[in-house]
């Protein structure tokens, strides 16, 4: 996928209809333009509170204090940045089928970086590949285009880990904010593992399934066949027939219960996009109103 | 069984190339297409559980392997159209005639020694115009008495009649042949089931003025030839008046006695038969002197009528010209005819693997069907286990005979329309084995049964 069709102006500007919201987001150490749950002394209002001792005078209303004759301090909004983390599988498993799976993550990762991009927020984006895991901090509008020019290269190989995906900026991760996981989750392991790991995180999450039609039915091939897992390389002799193909739909549909299970969580959310058709239109139920609230 | 009259080294190399054919087309088939799916995950599952599923599980293409070897190995035995070892279901006929007096002896010892009284075999006995039936499942007592009390009657029995009779008998049984015994040969065209026993005459042939010496007739047989001469040990002619049996070696020559004639016959000769020649110049009163290379000769007063040559190759037997023109009564003897059939085969049987007929041998073959000839009288010869093969050749057309089936006592042999002498002839015997269709009906079954393992069919999901 080329830079130009991942840093195209059509999808940031409609990127710019979508908002993250994120309830009771603790401050943190930088100034930025997401409202935290503590006072603070920013600029917007939010309330008054009775003068105690040992207040700043200087946020006394004196207007207050002449009407009623009490003193009373004005509060403001605490203004913090929140950090956004993204990651981003590129395991052989999305490089599959023509890449298809490929172009809608690598797209929705754009499309996640922009958002924390355009509130000045600090992303970090990490992805695995062939050249092995990397992670990228961007910063401002120009990351974005950065982002894009690091992706354009990226070859989908190896095997999937979500665990060691998620835990690839575990640094970063100590600090609160959202973390974005963008992957088919064909994960050899199953979906246990990165459940566990995110049912003993506190952060929040959004959980991108990435998938293709013929995941769901299993592909239009038939007859006896040596199946190659594009990953591993491991073979498996199937004779596909109705009724096979008819029992694998039985357990893809339960692999998306599972996955469906994982986003019960209030701190969680997500989706599942189809690979085959554009992604900020599926992206649209994700941002209820235009707006994610986590 | 008839495996298509092939040797047992072409039918193992038929059978090995099929075997041959058929695991590479397995293996063909059990080869798989690759196809690079993004995970494994969701097929391994459903995979083995389909595994669990199937019957045979893992052992499925190896089941159907053998299962296509099993339908190979049935459409083989169909082609081969294989006969069951059974004992053929038989029917004794016994013709006791008005024509068969005085060899009632005969006709009983040939009856007794033909299973008449052996369970399982049907018996006819026309006594003149009177048939007597003992079925195969009824009490031996009752055949032994009719046996015991068997006469030549006076009438003559319907011997084409009888045998049809006979014939309707044995038709329902898988396998079938009806024996008879008598004195006189039926006229109808002989049939494959049907073997005919002949009882010894006075004389091969009845005299006619064509031939005032017909009771004056010998046997020369080269002494160093004891297999040709056993051949006609069990000729039941030499037993009759009138016939002698002349042995030479060299020039020296010597008739053997008729009381020593068939037990010293039946031994072959030796050594010590040699010794009981003659002195050579006592052998010039018995018979004709034999030409060089003429190895036996059947003798009237002083001319050869029938005489074997051996060859490296082949036997060639020679009728004398003229002897045996159509419509003579030597020509018509079924006796007689019998008995020629009986030498020629004999020849046969020897060292040489053919026997050559020339001149004068159309009397030999009784025309059933248009190119189908029917020799009869074959039972009494020599039994061998090895095969002989015959040509037969006659002023107007020529090619090789093979006769099968000499056991039951008859021989069709079907020379083909458009023969030749290198032609190969085909050989068509009696059978009512298993249809050819009932073969192919359990091939057919045998590989859907490997389908349905190919396909896992064999358990409900």
């Amino acid at each position: 996928m080329t830079k130009r069709a991942l840093f195209d102006a059509e999808l940031l500007s409609a990127i710019e209809a979508f908002a993250l919201r994120v309830r009771h987001l603790r401050a943190g150490p930088s100034h930025g333009e997401r409202r935290t749950r503590e006072a603070g002394s920013g600029l917007e209002f939010r309330d008054f509170r009775a003068y105690t001792e040992g207040d700043d005078p200087a946020r006394v209303d004196w207007n207050v204090w002449a009407r009623s004759g009490r003193l009373f301090v004005r509060l403001a909004d605490q203004l913090r940045t929140m950090p956004l983390r993204v990651h981003l599988d590129l395991s052989g498993s999305l490089g599959a089928d023509g890449g298809a799976r490929s172009e809608a993550a690598r797209v929705a990762a754009v499309v996640f970086a922009a958002l924390g991009l355009a509130h000045h927020d600090p992303v970090h984006v990490s992805w695995t590949g062939a050249n092995g895991p990397s992670t990228r901090k961007l910063h401002g509008r120009n990351g974005l285009l950065e982002l894009a020019a690091a992706l354009e290269d990226v070859e989908a190989a190896g095997e999937t880990d979500l665990v060691a995906l998620f835990q690839l900026s575990e640094a970063e991760r100590r600090k609160p904010g959202v973390s974005f996981i963008i992957s088919d989750f064909f994960d050899p392991a199953g979906l246990e593992p990165i459940a566990g790991v995110l049912n003993l995180s506190t952060e929040r999450c959004v959980l991108v399934r990435i998938f293709e039609p013929q995941d769901k039915s299993g592909g239009s091939f038939a007859g006896e066949l040596h199946l190659v897992d594009c990953e591993s390389g491991l073979g498996l002799d199937a004779d596909v027939d109705d009724s096979l193909r008819a029992r694998y739909c039985e357990a893809f549909s339960r692999f998306e219960q599972e996955f469906d299970h994982l986003l019960l969580s209030p701190t969680r959310a997500g989706c599942a996009l189809d690979a085959t058709r554009p992604v900020l239109g599926q992206l649209e139920p994700l941002f209820p109103a235009g707006s994610l609230s986590l | 069984m008839n495996w298509l009259t092939l040797g047992p080294k072409t039918l193992l190399a038929l059978v090995g190339c099929a075997a041959a054919v058929l695991v590479a087309l397995h293996f063909l088939r059990v080869r798989r297409r690759k196809r690079t799916v993004a995970t494994l995950l969701f097929w391994r599952s459903v995979v083995e559980a389909q595994r669990a599923r199937r019957l045979g599980g893992p052992l499925r293409h190896l089941a159907t392997l053998a299962w296509l070897f099993l339908a190979c190995a049935v459409m083989l035995m169909a082609l081969a159209d294989p006969r069951p070892a059974e004992l053929p279901a038989r029917c004794v006929v016994v013709d006791a005639s008005v024509v068969a007096r005085g060899q009632e002896a005969w006709l009983r010892q040939r009856a007794e020694a033909l299973g008449a009284l052996e369970a399982g075999t049907h018996l006819l006995v026309a006594c003149g115009g009177n048939v007597d039936c003992f079925p195969a499942r009824g009490g031996l007592a009752a055949r032994r008495e009719a046996l015991a009390a068997l006469t030549g009657h006076e009438g003559v029995a319907d011997l084409d009649g009888l045998l049809a009779r006979a014939q309707a008998l044995v038709r329902g049984e898988t396998t079938g042949e009806v024996l008879l015994v008598s004195a006189r040969a039926p006229r109808r065209p002989w049939s494959p089931e049907i073997s005919v026993h002949l009882a010894p005459q006075p004389s091969p042939w009845p005299a006619t003025p064509d031939h005032p010496d017909a009771n004056g007739v010998a046997l020369q047989v080269e002494a160093s030839l004891p297999r040709m001469a056993h051949a006609f040990a069990d000729l039941p002619l030499l037993s009759g008046p009138g016939f002698t049996v002349i042995l030479r070696e060299g020039a020296r020559a010597g008739e053997l006695p008729s009381a020593a004639l068939r037990p010293l016959l039946m031994q072959r000769f030796g050594p010590e038969l040699n010794a009981t020649l003659p002195a050579p110049a006592a052998a010039c009163t018995h018979g004709l002197p034999l030409e060089a290379g003429w190895r036996s000769a059947l003798v009237m007063g002083d001319m050869p009528l029938v005489r074997v040559r051996k060859e490296e190759t082949r036997a060639l037997l020679e009728v004398a010209p003229g002897l045996f023109t159509e419509g003579s009564a030597l020509a018509e003897s079924p006796s007689f005819q019998a008995w020629m059939l009986h030498w020629i085969l004999a020849a046969g049987q020897s060292e040489s693997p053919s026997v050559a007929l020339e001149a004068g041998s159309k009397f030999l073959v009784r025309s059933g069907a248009e190119d189908t000839f029917v020799a009869a009288g074959v039972a009494a010869a020599p039994s061998s286990a090895t095969p002989a093969s015959y040509a037969l050749v006659t002023p107007d057309r020529a090619g090789p005979l093979r006769c099968e089936g000499r056991e039951t006592g008859a021989v069709r042999v079907h020379w083909p329309e458009a023969t030749e002498a290198s032609s190969p002839a085909l050989v068509q015997t009696a059978s009512a084995g298993w249809p050819l269709w009932i073969w192919f009906v359990l091939a057919a079954l045998l590989m859907l049964c490997a389908d349905a393992v190919w396909h896992g069919r064999g358990r409900a999901p």
